[in-house]
């Protein structure tokens, strides 16, 4: 089987969606909690 | 800082949000997780089968408004609750919104299907002249269509393949546009919602694969010449997108209509609630008898009730006799007579005579109203088995679409024939097989189910977590007095001590003088005894009660001590002249009590309890559950033991204090058991407390709800195996239904993304996945449902 040029691109364009679908809901997720919170902390009024 | 140093001295308060929009798991966590987000928030629980959000917060920081804000801004609908409704109006309101979602959804269900069909049908001329779709299609639901029913329908409706196909594409286009933007709106305003708070449910894999689809489809409706150019056949997926919107929302209707069965028994309750009651109220002519509505009722107002009529409120009888059926709320199938001073609850049956009573309470004090309310709580609370599901449900989806894109890629890299058709279709198939909503259902439904069996049977059982403990009980402690046996002890023998100059009706009419002060079962079965010989009972001038001894004090000038050994121990009384006639009367299983005047050992009297009809068979049932029986006592050891072998019971532990319960409860517990306790909510307390799971038993219409984690709500012990059995039934279940939602998307996932293709040719299509994931949340729903026919012994 020989993958072509297109095929190399599918394969790249998914890896990069499966990484920025992992991010976006496990790691961009988080940030805006553990903000607040620091903040929370900082400012507990 | 003043705002600090308020927030610091305003207590928390707590606030109970009905949510709306809710579906699954993944949907209640995010709701539950804004709010642990939000400042001012203490603990937040959200409860997907209630659609309630719980939430203490410091009402310095953040307001109830603030927290209904917060719920909205996740996408779901919440509004407070008035603080008047009470728990009646909370159920039916409940109840309305579940009939109306159920309808709605019907509707859309039914209007999608026949919008389905007809695509489907629209469609077939397009599929015909399609090699992917007329000749290698590997999804058996495609290729039944194709071979059987192109045939009939191009016999059937030549002129539908005379259309051209561009006039059927631009039409389904826009059916479909109209089917997504009215009946499946709510998938994608919630997806949206979800997505923009980094999160995703299930609505985000339905709007994903339905809207991936539809783009799709598009895109080769405007430009077919661009995918014909790419060697591509340009394919439109409308009436899979239909057809799948229709097969989830009957899936959803389905389960609407399930789950309000879960809280049939709640809503059971509620109706025991009469609209009415018939009181005497003063007129201008004297006093009249009026049907008033029970919220207009005041507490000790006089209710007039008839044979057949429902009790209306909760109360203590004036006058008249009957027989009132309190099976509705004790789980006890023979009628209760009731006669002057006695209680009735409302919402109870009466049954043979008319009768007046006085109302005593009302509203949300009233038993009934108690019970709905413990049930609500209980039905809404979670099970630690749920932490499972949870921990999943809050990483499924994002796995899911990592799974769908690399299914896509796979595909599109080996793919012999079609490889962008065939990546994209299993894509979609991935993306709509897989159902979280089995997972968030799993453990709640058979919670719910299992709460409201319990409450038929009169064992109410508060909340997940106790219901998993009561399942894994090894050793079950039983109280003696009130538990195993009746309670009601009655004096059986007086021997007078041989040097004693006193009468033995005198020693009894000092004795249940004395015993009028104190709260001890024995006294009051000393003090009916007295007054059943019309004997005249004198005021004590002193009174003492001396935990685990007995009681002291003066009656008529004469020194009392009535107690056990210890109590003549204190006093250096020698018990010899008697030993033997209480150690007698102990192994008889009598409680022998001594009784000491002015420093002289006078007479012992003998109090027995018989045991309860049904604690033998209560106690077979405990070692049939594998149980180990203890039994534990204030009372002598020869007692204890007698009552223990007449019960069947296996190991008895007699004369201990009421914290000497705790103890012995903490040493079982300190040998790897897990233990049960089984007594009254008032004096087994701390007991109760201590054990892993506190059976707190009824009497009659003294019924402490609110203690204990299971309320046995009447005094037979059989109940207690029976919540047992039941919890143990309720584990089954939630297993069974976790096991089938893992394994049905362990399953379910890798066949839609291909894997049985290179062995079988086998590919599902994205229809037949959106069958597949409606089927799968019913299933666990169904099984949930089974609990409400299980029987007991």
């Amino acid at each position: 089987m020989t993958i072509s040029g297109i095929d190399w691109l599918v394969i790249v364009a998914g890896i990069a969606a499966i990484a920025w679908v992992n991010w976006y809901f496990f790691v961009a997720g988080r940030k805006p909690a553990a903000l607040q919170r620091e903040q929370h902390d900082d400012n507990p009024s | 800082m003043s705002t600090t140093a308020s927030s610091a001295t305003l207590p928390d308060e707590s606030v109970r949000i009905p949510v709306a929009g809710m579906t699954c798991a993944a949907c209640s966590s995010r709701v539950q997780a804004a709010l642990q987000k939000q400042p001012g928030v203490v603990d937040a629980n959200v409860n997907l089968m209630m659609k309630t959000a719980t939430v203490r917060f410091n009402p310095a920081v953040v307001s109830p408004e603030g927290l209904v804000s917060t719920i909205e801004a996740t996408g779901y609908g919440a509004h407070l609750a008035s603080p008047e409704e009470t728990a009646f109006e909370e159920q039916a309101e409940r109840d309305r919104v579940a009939a109306e979602e159920f309808r709605e959804l019907k509707f859309k269900a039914v209007v999608s299907a026949v919008a389905g069909a007809v695509a489907m049908i629209v469609s077939m001329p397009l599929m015909a002249g399609d090699p992917v779709h007329s000749g290698v299609t590997a999804d058996p639901f495609m290729r039944w269509a194709m071979e059987s029913l192109t045939p009939r329908l191009r016999a059937a409706t030549p002129w539908l393949y005379e259309i051209p196909s561009a006039v059927i594409t631009w039409t389904l286009l826009f059916m479909t546009l109209g089917i997504m933007a009215w009946a499946g709106r709510h998938f994608y305003t919630r997806a949206w919602a979800a997505f923009r708070h980094h999160s995703a449910d299930m609505n985000t894999l339905v709007a994903v694969g339905t809207g991936a689809a539809f783009l799709y489809s598009v895109l080769a409706t405007v430009a077919p010449g661009f995918f014909l150019a790419s060697g591509v056949m340009p394919d439109v997926y409308y009436e899979a997108v239909i057809i799948i919107i229709a097969l989830i929302l009957t899936g959803n209707a389905f389960e609407a209509r399930a789950k309000t069965q879960t809280s049939s028994a709640l809503r059971s309750l509620v109706q025991l609630q009469p609209a009415t009651a018939r009181v005497v109220r003063n007129g201008p002519e004297g006093e009249v008898e009026v049907d008033a509505p029970i919220e207009t009722l005041e507490a000790g107002e006089t209710v007039i009730v008839r044979p057949g009529e429902r009790i209306p409120v909760d109360g203590e009888v004036l006058s008249g006799e009957s027989a009132v059926d309190e099976s509705m709320l004790t789980g006890e199938s023979l009628p209760v007579a009731k006669k002057a001073g006695d209680a009735v609850i409302g919402g109870t049956v009466n049954r043979t005579g008319a009768f007046r009573y006085r109302a005593t309470t009302l509203g949300s004090d009233s038993v009934l109203s108690r019970i709905v309310k413990l049930m609500r709580d209980a039905q809404g609370s979670r099970a630690p088995i749920q932490k499972l599901a949870d921990r999943v449900s809050g990483i499924f989806v994002p796995v899911v679409i990592s799974i769908a894109i690399a299914t896509f890629v796979a595909w599109f890299v080996t793919a012999d024939a079609a490889p962008a058709v065939r990546a994209f279709v299993a894509a979609v198939a991935v993306l709509i097989i897989a159902c979280p909503c089995a997972m968030g259902l799993a453990v709640p439904t058979a919670v719910m189910v299992s709460t409201g069996k319990g409450a038929e049977l009169g064992v109410l059982i508060k909340g997940g977590e106790a219901l998993q403990r009561a399942g894994d009980i090894s050793t079950i402690v039983l109280d003696k007095t009130g538990t195993v046996t009746e309670g009601m002890p009655a004096v059986t023998d007086l021997i007078m001590a041989p040097e004693s100059s006193r009468e033995a009706e005198d020693v009894v009419r000092l004795v249940a003088s004395i015993e009028t002060l104190s709260e001890h079962p024995l006294a009051d079965a000393i003090v009916r005894h007295a007054r059943e010989r019309g004997i005249s009972l004198a005021v004590p001038e002193a009174f003492d009660s001396v935990t685990g001894r007995g009681v002291v004090g003066v009656v008529d000038g004469a020194a009392l001590a009535v107690g056990n050994v210890a109590m003549l121990a204190d006093f250096a009384i020698d018990p010899a002249p008697l030993a033997a006639d209480a150690e007698r009367l102990a192994s008889e299983g009598k409680t022998p009590m001594y009784v000491a005047m002015d420093g002289e050992l006078a007479a012992v009297v003998a109090v027995a309890d018989p045991i309860r009809e049904s604690s033998r068979e209560a106690v077979r049932r405990f070692h049939e559950l594998g149980l180990e029986v203890v039994m534990l006592t204030g009372d002598n050891r020869h007692t204890a033991e007698a009552i223990a072998r007449q019960a069947g019971i296996d190991r008895v532990v007699a004369e201990v204090l009421p914290d000497g319960k705790v103890a012995e409860i903490d040493r079982l517990q300190s040998e790897g058991k897990v233990v049960a306790m089984v007594g009254d909510g008032i004096n087994d307390a701390p007991a109760l407390a201590k054990s892993d799971v506190g059976m707190a038993i009824g009497t009659g219409t003294d019924i402490a709800v609110e203690a204990g984690d299971v309320v046995l709500m009447r005094g037979d012990l059989r109940a207690a195996a029976q919540a047992v059995e039941l919890s143990r039934r309720t584990m089954r279940t939630m297993k069974q239904n976790l096991f089938w939602a893992f394994i049905y998307n362990v399953i379910g996932i890798p066949i839609a993304a291909g894997v049985l293709y290179p062995a079988f040719g086998l590919l599902l299509s994205p229809i037949l996945a959106s069958a597949a994931m409606a089927f799968s949340s019913v299933s666990v729903v169904a099984n949930s449902l089974r609990l409400r026919r299980v029987k007991f012994a």
